[in-house]
């Protein structure tokens, strides 16, 4: 891996247009609100649901059941402001206990119906529904950027005219406006033309390659359908695929899009289609079951990034894992996430050649030929090194979790049985559990639980050189060569503080080295010298060949 | 060099569409971890709230809502909303210089000082009783608000005392003034 300036790498990733400056405040002022005593207004899932659905354009979808809630409010007669000035956090229950106490101090409605605590059903006419105040809560963030949006005249206007809406045509009406005023909003503060228009060349190019074919696979995806769509687009100057970086990092996202459509955990019909004449049409076509489900997750969990960044070395306070040069290195690889082993070679190209098109870039910005960026790139062993570098850092970050588990251990804290055992051959892990039923069967007399766990812990850690002497003899040793900040002694003050850190840096760098190991034992397992599998060295000058000459069309014969 | 252990296929029109979603959510995420707070200022109704609840700690706060004519239409609409009782304007025949403003909900009276100090008294007299204690008299007055916090009501009557350069005397007498209690 060549000496690479990662911040200039990350620099020139972010040319995309991202949402204006008013939206970013209205969102950030939204996701920050809390209660007069201080508590989050809306839970972590509605903060999240806020920008997922903002993201994916299916607000149309969540504001038809609002727009159920806000018909059995403004029935209640409940001021609109009540909903945005609430004492308590926006929750279901809240939701539920505030429309309770308006139906006190009203005269009985025939026709609406608590069926439980959360869930009211109410009949106009021939139209019966059911208002899920779980769902409400869900997009409670949403209601807000909706007021903030529309704005108080606007959305009391449409508030007060669903008192009296009589039937789901009217309720429709009402949403569907709703939609229109956020569509335009949007439109103004959130473009999103650049990335459809990439998400269109990507599209016809994979129906090229894959021969009109109406469906895509993870397999399609591959290093050479990544090399071959820079070489074709890159040299477009208004594309958003010029830099390699950005193309590979495109069809990461684009494997991981094929994966989410393949679980459905979108549904159907949340794209961008929304409020065209189609995405009308949908709206008047859902029900409240379907609308009470409309996408749990956009990303499959806690992403390995915002792992990673928990032990970003800027963030941590009482220790130091990794330093500001292996996080960058780590953050480049991780980006892959579960894709890197399938892509290789194009991480190979990206950690070799991206950092030269940095350096062309940045010359040529500042009006000066930059020559001597390709030379640098000489050594025929490039991919090699590259190689090497990853191992050399995969064994860091095991090092350092070995080092972090024996200042656990130092520590004697009880968290080192969860964080750091499982880092023991499988061997050693039976042992302890061995001694762990043994120490159980000692006790004479009936114990709680958690007191029980506690001693069965502190006695574990205590014979731990003995019932683990080859793992112990591990930790001590990665101790002595992995030196940082904070490592290897207890702190004076704040020591539950270290401790949190060291476990959550355990968890994160152990998957971390899971992630590097997998990387490189992919190429490993593909590394054949029986077949005619392309060595790294001949993989490299091929390569070179092929990106140098796309350089010199981009920047010019100079560079 | 690579293979595919994990092979899976989905309609291509969707997994383009799952792309657009996910390379929008990553825009926006990014920017919202880096919003450092400095980029913009922007009133949100959380301000034109605690301008609406607590005047009298918020004048600044109340003249740059209503300087922007966006804030000062939902400003409007907020504390018409949040009026218990209302006075509309009267009736254009009324004098330059009345005493006495009649409404259905609340009358309000305006007499000077017996010891003509340049003091006025304003008397509110509700026709009804609340619930909650009103708090603020407020007015709109050539298209902006301004504030009065009430003295405690006793039989559905408040007084409160006012200087003679203070704006509700000039809004007392102009018809086209409008009268709210929250």
């Amino acid at each position: 891996m060549s000496n690479v300036s990662y911040k200039l790498l990350h620099k020139l990733a972010l040319q995309d247009d991202g949402p204006s400056n008013t939206l970013q405040a209205l969102l950030t002022s939204t996701l920050e609100t809390t209660t007069a005593d201080g508590r989050p207004r809306h839970s972590e899932q509605a903060q999240q649901n806020l920008i997922k659905v903002i993201a994916s354009h299916s607000y149309a979808k969540v504001i038809f059941p609002l727009c159920h809630f806000m018909v059995v409010a403004a029935q209640r007669k409940i001021p609109l402001y009540y909903w945005f000035t609430m004492t308590q956090p926006m929750t279901a229950s809240s939701l539920a206990s505030s429309l309770r106490s308006a139906s006190d101090q009203i005269s009985p409605d025939n026709h609406t119906d608590m069926k439980n605590q959360l869930v009211i059903t109410i009949a106009r006419g021939n139209y019966t529904f059911d208002v899920n105040l779980s769902h409400i809560a869900k997009h409670s963030a949403l209601f807000d950027l909706i007021m903030e949006i529309i704005g108080y005249e606007g959305l009391e206007i449409l508030y007060n005219k669903l008192a009296y809406a009589e039937n789901r045509h009217e309720i429709a009406s009402v949403s569907n406006d709703l939609a229109r005023g956020i569509y335009q909003f949007l439109k103004d503060h959130f473009p999103t033309a650049s990335t459809e228009k990439k998400a269109r060349f990507m599209h016809d190019f994979l129906a090229k390659c894959t021969g009109q074919n109406a469906s895509i696979s993870t397999s399609d995806i591959n290093d050479s359908l990544i090399i071959d769509f820079w070489l074709e687009f890159s040299l477009d100057a208004q594309s958003k695929f010029r830099l390699f970086s950005n193309c590979a990092h495109s069809w990461v996202t684009y494997r991981q899009a094929i994966r989410l459509a393949a679980s459905n955990r979108f549904q159907k019909g949340a794209s961008l289609d929304a409020l065209n004449e189609q995405g009308v049409a949908e709206i008047s076509r859902i029900d409240q079951n379907a609308a009470q489900v409309i996408f749990d997750e956009i990303a499959e969990g806690p992403s390995s990034t915002a792992k990673l960044r928990q032990i970003n070395p800027s963030i941590l306070k009482t220790v130091k894992l990794v330093n500001a040069t292996e996080f960058d290195h780590l953050a480049e690889l991780i980006k892959f996430g579960n894709e890197g082993h399938t892509l290789v070679l194009t991480i190979l190209r990206l950690l070799t050649f991206a950092p030269v098109q940095a350096r062309l870039v940045e010359a040529s910005r500042k009006r000066k030929m930059q020559a001597s960026a390709m030379h640098s790139l000489a050594d025929d062993d490039a991919y090699s090194h590259v190689f090497d570098h990853i191992n050399t850092l995969t064994d860091t970050i095991r090092g350092l979790t070995e080092a972090a588990a024996f200042s656990l251990y130092l520590a004697q804290s009880s968290t080192f049985i969860y964080a750091a055992v499982p880092l023991a051959n499988t061997q050693e892990q039976k042992e302890l559990t061995n001694a762990r039923t043994r120490i159980r069967a000692s006790l004479t007399k009936p114990m709680d639980e958690i007191i029980l766990a506690e001693k069965i812990s502190a006695e574990l850690l205590k014979k731990l050189p003995q019932i683990m002497p080859v793992f112990f003899a591990q930790l001590k040793q990665a101790r002595k060569k992995y030196r940082r900040k904070g490592l290897g002694k207890l702190p004076i003050e704040d020591s539950n503080s270290w401790i949190s850190e060291l476990t959550t840096g355990i968890e994160v760098l152990s998957e971390m080295a899971t992630h590097l190991n997998r990387l490189t034992s992919t190429y490993l397992a593909n590394e054949n010298p029986h077949t005619k599998q392309k060595t790294l060295k001949s993989c490299f000058a091929e390569d070179r060949d092929i990106f140098f000459k796309q350089f010199r069309q981009i920047y010019g014969q100079a560079s | 060099m690579t293979t595919s252990s994990d092979e899976i296929t989905t309609d291509l029109d969707e997994a383009t569409a799952k792309f657009v979603a996910l390379e929008n959510y990553r825009r926006l995420a990014t920017s919202l971890s880096k919003n450092d707070g400095t980029k913009a200022i922007t009133l949100t109704f959380q301000d034109l709230w605690s301008a609406a609840i607590h005047p009298e700690q918020n004048i600044d706060l109340i003249a740059a809502i209503q300087r922007d004519r966006q804030h000062a239409r939902r400003f409007d609409a907020l504390l018409r909303s949040m009026a218990v009782f209302s006075q509309p304007a009267q009736a254009a025949a009324a004098s330059d210089n009345m005493d006495k403003r009649t409404g259905e909900q609340f009358d309000l009276e305006l007499k000077p000082s017996s010891r003509q100090d340049g003091a006025y008294f304003l008397i509110i007299r509700m026709h009804n009783l609340v619930k909650t204690i009103p708090q603020h008299l407020y007015y709109c007055h050539n298209n902006s608000y301004h504030f009065l916090s009430l003295s405690p009501v006793h039989n559905g009557v408040s007084q409160v005392m006012v200087g003679e350069s203070n704006s509700i005397i000039d809004a007392f007498n102009d018809p086209a003034a409008e009268f709210f209690i929250k």
